[in-house]
């Protein structure tokens, strides 16, 4: 071969190697290789059409409307969160996750005025409080499920959390659907 | 020579397809307000939120006192059209009934810290919460009304709309 030859099949090798490193470089930072299914996430709009499956028995929402007030009692009465989570929250299931725990609760501007858990068969220790009080405690999502609770903000001990929420008719009042997702890592 | 840079080629093809990946609006959670506040005006009837005249919302219930209100079994977006229509027919206090029952049902849906709202009825604004003109994210949810009232005296059905019900929102 000639000197320009090589020459230029140096620099090509050199452009060609370059490009590689870049693309090694930009596919080691991509969002998709460290972070998807890393985050605590949830499409609410599928989660809340989980929940209003009429095809369900776990469902207690028909559209924007909660049951009423009596057939909702009855089912929080016969509830089970491990079916709850089979049927509304497994297949949301991320391996970045050891355990993850759901409140589901209605709330009435400040006040929570119903209130269940949900959690998979992992669970060792549900982590999601509903409410701290002075003298009793902290009271974990899901205990007295009719029970008013005023001012009460659930909150969770692990560190990843979310919120979804959805406008629904409870009765005859306007209230907020929440789920609460609590994380611990893997 | 010819297949070590064929090979080095092909993989830096396939890096970058995978590097690849449509990103994630930050619009969702904004989209879905919007939707589920446009669901729960149209599936929600006003005879769900009161007990005769006795509603959830105070402005509804004000107007119910006041015998303002012609029919319970219509949804929220129904009445909110026909309180445009005999707004429309030159009845101007309606506009504000209309403004007291949006903004009392709206209270009640979506935190007014954190969203504007902008109520737009038949290309007219009628109500508008906040600034949108520098949002980046603005969504309009939009639904086609129309109905009729029926005089309780001579049974006569007036028919009005179809009017386009607009709501836009933004993030503050």
């Amino acid at each position: 071969m000639r000197k320009a030859q090589i020459i230029s099949m140096d620099f090509i090798l050199t452009f060609v190697l370059y490009l590689f490193a870049l693309s090694v470089f930009f596919f080691a930072i991509n969002d998709s290789y460290f972070s998807t299914n890393r985050e605590l996430d949830v499409n609410s709009e599928i989660l809340f059409s989980k929940i209003s499956n009429i095809y369900n028995e776990y469902s207690f929402l028909d559209d924007s409307k909660v049951m009423s007030v009596s057939k909702f009692d009855i089912f929080l009465a016969g509830y089970n969160p491990l079916i709850a989570y089979e049927h509304y929250f497994q297949s949301f299931e991320s391996t970045a996750f050891s355990d993850i725990d759901y409140c589901i609760y209605l709330q009435n501007g400040s006040d929570i005025i119903r209130n269940f858990e949900v959690y998979s068969k992992n669970s060792q220790d549900y982590s999601i409080i509903i409410l701290n009080d002075a003298i009793i405690g902290e009271i974990p999502c899901g205990t007295n499920k009719v029970l008013t609770y005023e001012d009460a903000i659930p909150y969770c001990k692990s560190d990843e959390s979310i919120v979804v929420s959805k406008p629904v008719l409870f009765e005859q009042d306007i209230v907020q659907l929440k789920v609460l997702m609590c994380g611990e890592r893997a | 020579m010819d297949a070590i840079f064929a090979l080095v080629i092909l993989m830096i093809g396939f890096m970058i397809i995978s590097s690849s990946k449509p990103t994630e609006t930050d619009d969702i959670p904004l989209a879905l307000a919007a939707e589920n506040f446009m669901d729960i005006m149209a599936s929600v009837k006003l005879n769900e939120i009161c007990y005769g005249c006795e509603c959830s919302i105070q402005d509804v219930q004000q107007q119910c006192n006041n015998g303002d209100i012609l029919n319970m079994d219509q949804s929220m977006l129904d009445y909110l059209g026909e309180l445009y229509y005999l707004y429309d027919e030159g009845d101007i206090l309606k506009r504000q009934e209309l403004i007291d029952v949006f903004t009392g049902i709206s209270d009640e849906i979506y935190r007014e810290d954190l969203y504007g709202v902008e109520l737009i009825i038949d290309n007219r604004q009628m109500y508008i919460d906040g600034d949108k003109i520098n949002t980046p994210n603005l969504i309009t949810s939009k639904r086609v009304l129309f109905g009729y009232i029926e005089n309780s005296v001579n049974g006569q059905v007036t028919y009005w709309g179809p009017y386009s019900l607009e709501v836009n929102f933004w993030e503050k």
